[in-house]
């Protein structure tokens, strides 16, 4: 039960989204894009979000798209999480985005969404980041097209207003040796479907010639990919043990501490983790 | 463009049927099943979208009804627990003793329902994948094991998980 | 005569409506004229509530009106009054209830709630019990002594400190029982405060007519203790308040306290006793309203080389939150049972009811049991290891049995304590463990088992009362009408089966009212502690032989020939020497008419009681005394494959072996069993209520309180023995709690087994056992 009211909006192509965001930001109205809603439903039925217009982005053609053309793939930003994964057009995305909530939910909760979410965790993001993949933005000067890598800093920085349309990976990407492994508070992590929770430790890997890419997901309040945790890793002149027990040191932030995993214990995780996945990907 | 900025009549395909209803635009999908059209077999629970006790069918997948605002789902194919009638799960609830205080059931029916028709050949791992959504708090969850696992095909195609 | 009740799969009477969503609960009551309450609640666990400003509030367009604590002099409590229905003057526990707006939609009220504005003056908070033990503690209650005792048999607080209950066991000559030990183990356990999580979020109705008549709507475990409460509350005529229960959406114990109608009540004599909804979102369900007692204790015991148990000595404290409404009585119902199933005959316990700044504590699942029998079935693994005993035989050496006598002295016979040995002899061939307890199986994994026992009686009030009424239909069906709540059990439909039984029927003639309403019900105490079959069925089987009385006198004048060559059964009144010569009993249920119009009898009303005989309340200096009529006793068993690399673990097997004294319904009974297996390894291993240090809550979401989910669950092994309780519909015992009982015991300690680290606390996540095998390492440093 939401307990204030909003303005619901659906347009149908960007420019109109842009120009009823524009509109309704004059009037005060804080409007918010809306794709599977399921985190402003939630949110501002605890008074955590208090939007007065939403502007869902469903219908808009651009946002809705999946395809593989020219050597791209492109996943438009409203897709469920469920239809990524069902589709598997890249595999190491259909790992991540199928750890997101659950099954039922991720019915209904978007790539775009899960991307944009300010719960800490945010599986999906960590495939894409890995991956090097690109994100199509609708903002004032029409559509701009960057590296995830360079807008993602702990969140994805936007303008307001701005309209997060599409994902673009490179095929050649989806093809390469990658895995993931996440680990929930829970003692059950050897189901590879028992993952309903939030991570204490969840990593995305992929390994690019003879360099692997990693990306972390509960370990510090925001999911990560850090050119100073990738290098040392990638060095090859320190053996991986050693690598391994040094990475805490290189994270870009505190690690978090919290009721689902204290800070030691998420430290120990990430290299137990890191262990096995370095196993997967060079034994 | 469908917009809906106050309170106002909408439309909604409900169990084959078209229902006008009064809406808010931040009233959820379940709170107007229940208290506009008296469909209360969806059930409250968490509205969290943690518990699945309100799942119902949107165009026959499984979405929880306390995460999706009415307004959106203009223009679906809405199926409720009510609109199921005699289908195999729901005989399997029964025969298999898949319920106790039945507050989650119409949940989980709903749910077991859309994957014995998207995919009448799933093995144990996309049972387990789809039905986790769902919490039960009665069962150990053997019996509604059971029940799903009767109505599908006898053969999975999955290895089990 | 067919088989037709007792030890059949029958389906629950009310599957149909269960499958169809047609199957109605209370927060499925929908009207127009329903108004909307919101509870605002305490963002702190201690303070004083300097103001509330209600005037933003009641600006909100559709608001009626909205009350605070301050303007009632009102304690409520079954068994002390000492909990004011709304906050007043201080709150506390965090989420505690201080204020309520009715409105005209739920979405009006809770936006008027939000506007609310309460300050607050922080107080020191007592955020755990060893805190609240403290010389010098801040108090939880300053006025203790002066709080009206509803039950001074039951409850000794003392005054000037956060101990709420004091019950004391003092079993045999504890220094001779020492003297007699040759090997002493000793340990502490640590557990804490859980959530129920009924599905249904606990909500009630009220409404006050012009008459004075009160009409509740309530999803509630105990219609009947809510129309007592209030009445005492607000000094009623049990007459005026009627108390409508239908369908209740899960318990677990959790819907026997009484609060929100309470609340509701209040709401709706504010707006002039218009009907008022008030249902609790699941934050407010999960911190407002109770919810499972938390346990320090700590156990010690003394035994001989060849493993007889000689001494115990264990005390426990409970956190019983804020207010004691039942958790003086787990207290003293766990003192009562302090030792688990074994015969000792040296015992000293002490068990503490303690007030903290936590949400307050109700009846859970085995009332108590779970979390002692924690702390006894770890130490009794502990003190096999000690001896080099199998921790199963040192059980089966134990285990109480005819002629021994419990803690609270009383002397057990065949059928009040059952078949304990049976128990275990099945569950050792069940669970294979002759193979050993703890195998590698390499990769770094190990398979371990782990065992526990359990037994529980009623702790019921020594006056305890159930009734039943059957009566006749024209096609020969039959309505029986008792006052047990379905809360997801399958009561009524093991009532029906004991009547079909009894009677030689088809189950599928007898009707089961659904709902209770206390106006036209037979009354039962609760709906709670496993009890219904064995106090509703002895009502239904009273009702039955009344019934089949008076059928049989106006069969004998129909039949021409005297009552007691008659018998019932199949529907007809037949002679007994020729079952051929009958009178069905629809021709004589409701009247018989001769072909000449002549009639006579008139409706046959089957009417029946029970109440229990021969309870004791324990004495205040010994614990002597007698809580129920017969125990339950059973063994249970968990085996893991745990990570030694990671500390991550799978639960492979779980089982279970009770003495039921008589399977009523089997797969009922598995159901049961297993879903009270299910609940226990979710608390064994994930499950618990999370304070921050200001005593704030920070796990109220099913986000973030992990339940066990579909496929976590193992392998379940199943089986029963079969000892008559005598005194019990076909010797029946209770089953409906116990399946959660012992199993965080035994999870604890296949984990404790496989880890090689003692695994004192729960929950046992992969961290908690990382934790403990982190701290083993730092002490031999």
């Amino acid at each position: 039960m939401i307990p204030f009211d909003f303005a619901y909006y659906q347009p149908s192509s960007l420019a109109e989204a842009g120009g009823l965001f524009a509109e309704l930001a004059a009037q005060g109205k804080e409007p918010m894009y809306y794709a599977g809603g399921t985190e402003i439903i939630s949110f501002s039925r605890l008074y955590q979000l208090f939007p007065r217009a939403v502007i869902d982005i469903k219908k808009i053609a651009e946002c809705n798209m999946l395809e593989q053309k020219n050597g791209k793939l492109v996943i438009g930003a409203a897709k469920t999480l469920s239809q990524i994964q069902e589709s598997n057009v890249f595999p190491l995305l259909s790992w991540c985005s199928g750890r997101v909530a659950d099954h039922t939910m991720r019915n209904k909760i978007t790539l775009g969404g899960n991307i944009c979410s300010r719960i800490p965790y945010r599986e999906a993001v960590l495939a894409l980041l890995v991956s090097d993949s690109e994100i199509i933005i609708w903002g004032k000067q029409g559509l701009k097209k960057v590296g995830l890598n360079q807008v993602f800093h702990q969140t994805l920085l936007l303008e307001p207003g701005e309209i997060v349309v599409q994902l673009v990976i490179d095929q050649e990407v989806t093809r390469v040796p990658f895995t993931s492994t996440k680990q929930t508070m829970d003692g059950l992590v050897h189901y590879p479907q028992d993952r309903i929770g939030y991570p204490v430790v969840s990593i995305a890997a992929l390994k690019k010639k003879n360099q692997i890419n990693f990306a972390f997901s509960g370990v510090c309040s925001f999911p990560f990919r850090s050119t100073e945790v990738e290098s040392f890793l990638n060095n090859p002149s320190l053996p991986w043990d050693e690598k391994i027990h040094q990475v805490a040191e290189k994270l870009p932030a505190e690690i978090i501490n919290d009721m689902e995993g204290s800070a030691d214990y998420r430290e120990f995780v990430l290299k137990n983790m890191l262990s096995d996945i370095v196993k997967r990907l060079e034994g | 463009m469908v917009n809906l900025v106050k309170m106002d009549l909408i439309e909604l395909a409900v169990n084959g049927e078209k229902r006008l209803v009064m809406a808010r635009p931040a009233d959820t999908l379940l709170h107007v099943l229940r208290e506009q059209l008296g469909l209360t077999g969806s059930k409250p629970s968490c509205k969290n979208g943690d518990c699945g006790a309100c799942t119902v069918l949107i165009d026959g997948q499984p979405i929880k009804s306390c995460l999706m605002l009415a307004v959106e789902a203009l223009g679906h194919e809405i199926t409720t627990i009510e609109g199921l009638k005699d289908s195999p799960i729901q005989r399997a609830f029964i025969d298999k003793f898949a319920f106790q205080c039945g507050y989650c059931t119409s949940g989980f029916i709903m749910n077991c329902h859309a994957l014995s028709v998207i995919h009448p050949d799933a093995g144990d791992e996309t049972i387990r994948e789809w039905l986790q959504s769902n919490l039960c708090r009665c069962t150990g969850y053997e019996e509604i094991t059971e029940a799903i696992k009767s109505v599908l095909a006898q053969e999975p195609k999955e290895n089990n998980g | 005569m067919q088989k037709v009740g007792i030890g059949v799969s029958v389906p629950r009477k009310e599957s149909q409506d269960k499958v169809t969503g047609l199957a109605i609960y209370n927060t499925d009551y929908l009207s127009p004229k329903l108004l909307y309450a919101w509870l605002v609640t305490s963002l702190y666990a201690h303070a004083e509530i300097k103001s509330i400003d209600t005037s933003e509030a009641f600006k909100v367009v559709g608001v009626q009106a909205v009350i605070t604590g301050d303007s009632y002099h009102l304690l409520c409590g079954p068994v002390i009054e000492d909990h004011p229905p709304l906050a007043k003057e201080k709150v506390r526990y965090f989420g505690e209830p201080l204020a309520v707006v009715i409105a005209n939609s739920e979405a009006v009220a809770k936006e008027a709630a939000g506007k609310v504005k309460v300050e607050y003056n922080p107080l020191p908070v007592v955020n755990s019990l060893a805190s609240a033990l403290k010389e010098g503690a801040p108090l939880v209650h300053e006025n203790v002594a002066f709080y009206k005792q509803v039950k001074p048999n039951e409850i000794f607080s003392k005054a000037g400190t956060n101990i709420a209950q004091h019950v004391k066991i003092r079993k045999g000559d504890l220094p001779e029982g020492w003297r007699q030990s040759e090997v002493i183990v000793e340990s502490n356990f640590s557990l804490p405060q859980s959530n129920h999580i009924a599905m249904e979020p606990r909500n009630a109705i009220a409404e006050i007519k012009a008459d004075g008549q009160v009409i509740i709507h309530a999803s509630t475990q105990a219609p009947f203790d809510v129309r007592k409460i209030l009445c005492r509350c607000f000094n009623l005529a049990d007459t005026q308040v009627i108390v409508n229960t239908p369908l209740v959406g899960g318990g677990f114990g959790g819907k026997t306290n009484v609060q929100l109608e309470i609340i509701a009540y209040l709401a709706s004599q504010a707006v002039h006793g218009r009907a008022v909804k008030l249902i609790e979102s699941r934050e407010q369900d999960m911190t407002s309203s109770p919810g499972h007692l938390g346990l320090e204790a700590r156990v010690k015991i003394g035994a001989t080389r060849d493993g007889t148990m000689k001494a115990l000595e264990i005390t426990l404290e409970v956190d019983v939150g804020a207010y004691v409404d039942s958790g003086s009585q787990m207290t003293r119902a766990m003192a009562a049972d302090c030792t688990g199933p074994y015969h000792i005959d040296h015992v000293w316990c002490d068990a503490y009811g303690v007030y903290t700044n936590h949400t307050y504590v109700t009846a859970f699942r085995g009332f108590g049991r779970l979390s002692y029998v924690f702390a006894i079935e770890r130490t009794m693994d502990k003190l096999a290891f000690a001896l080099g005993i199998d921790p199963l035989e040192l059980r089966l050496k134990n285990a109480l049995k005819s002629e021994d006598t419990t803690p609270t002295m009383v002397r057990l016979n065949k059928s009040s304590i059952g078949n304990l040995p049976a128990c275990l002899t099945k569950i050792k061939s069940m669970m294979n463990w002759q193979e050993g307890v703890r195998r590698e199986t390499g990769s770094n994994k190990v398979v371990a088992k782990g065992i526990s026992c359990l037994w529980k009686t009623s702790s019921s009030p020594p006056d305890a009362t159930s009734g039943a009424i059957i009566t006749i239909n024209e096609d020969g069906t039959l309505n029986l009408n008792v006052g047990t709540v379905e809360i997801g059990s399958g009561s009524k439909t093991s009532l029906a089966q004991i009547l079909a039984e009894k009677l030689s029927m088809d189950v599928n003639k007898i009707h089961v009212v659904m709902d209770v309403n206390t106006g036209i019900s037979p009354s039962h105490w609760k709906t709670v502690a496993s009890m219904t079959n064995f106090m509703v069925g002895n009502a239904v089987l009273d009702a039955a032989e009344d019934l089949v009385e008076q059928l049989r006198s106006i069969a004998s004048i129909v039949l021409r020939c005297p009552p007691e060559v008659l018998e019932v059964g199949g529907g007809k009144v037949y002679l007994k020497e020729d079952p051929e010569i009958y009178i069905e009993i629809n021709e004589i249920g409701n009247g018989y008419e001769y072909p000449e119009g002549n009639s006579i009898g008139g409706q046959v009303i089957g009417r029946g009681s029970f109440i229990m005989h021969h309870l004791v309340h324990m004495d205040k200096d010994t614990g002597k005394g007698k809580l129920g009529p017969a125990w339950t006793v059973g063994a249970q068993a968990v085996e893991v494959e745990f990570d030694t690399q990671n500390y991550t673990y799978k639960i492979l097997k779980a089982a279970t072996v009770i003495d039921a004294g008589k399977v009523l319904n089997p797969k009922g009974a598995r159901g049961t069993i297993t879903g009270g297996m299910c609940m226990g390894l979710g608390y064994g291993s994930r499950e618990s209520c999370l304070y921050g240090e200001g005593g704030e809550r920070k796990n109220p979401q099913l986000r973030t309180y992990h339940l066990m989910r579909f496929g976590e669950n193992p392998t379940y092994l199943v089986d029963f023995v079969e000892t008559p309780l005598i005194v019990a519909p076909y010797g029946l015992r209770g089953i409906a709690e116990h399946g959660i009982i012992g199993i965080p015991a035994a999870l604890a300690n296949a984990l404790t087994t496989a880890a090689q680290v003692e695994l004192n606390q729960t929950p046992l996540t992969p961290e908690t056992i990382w934790q403990a095998k982190r701290g083993k390492l730092d002490d031999s440093l």
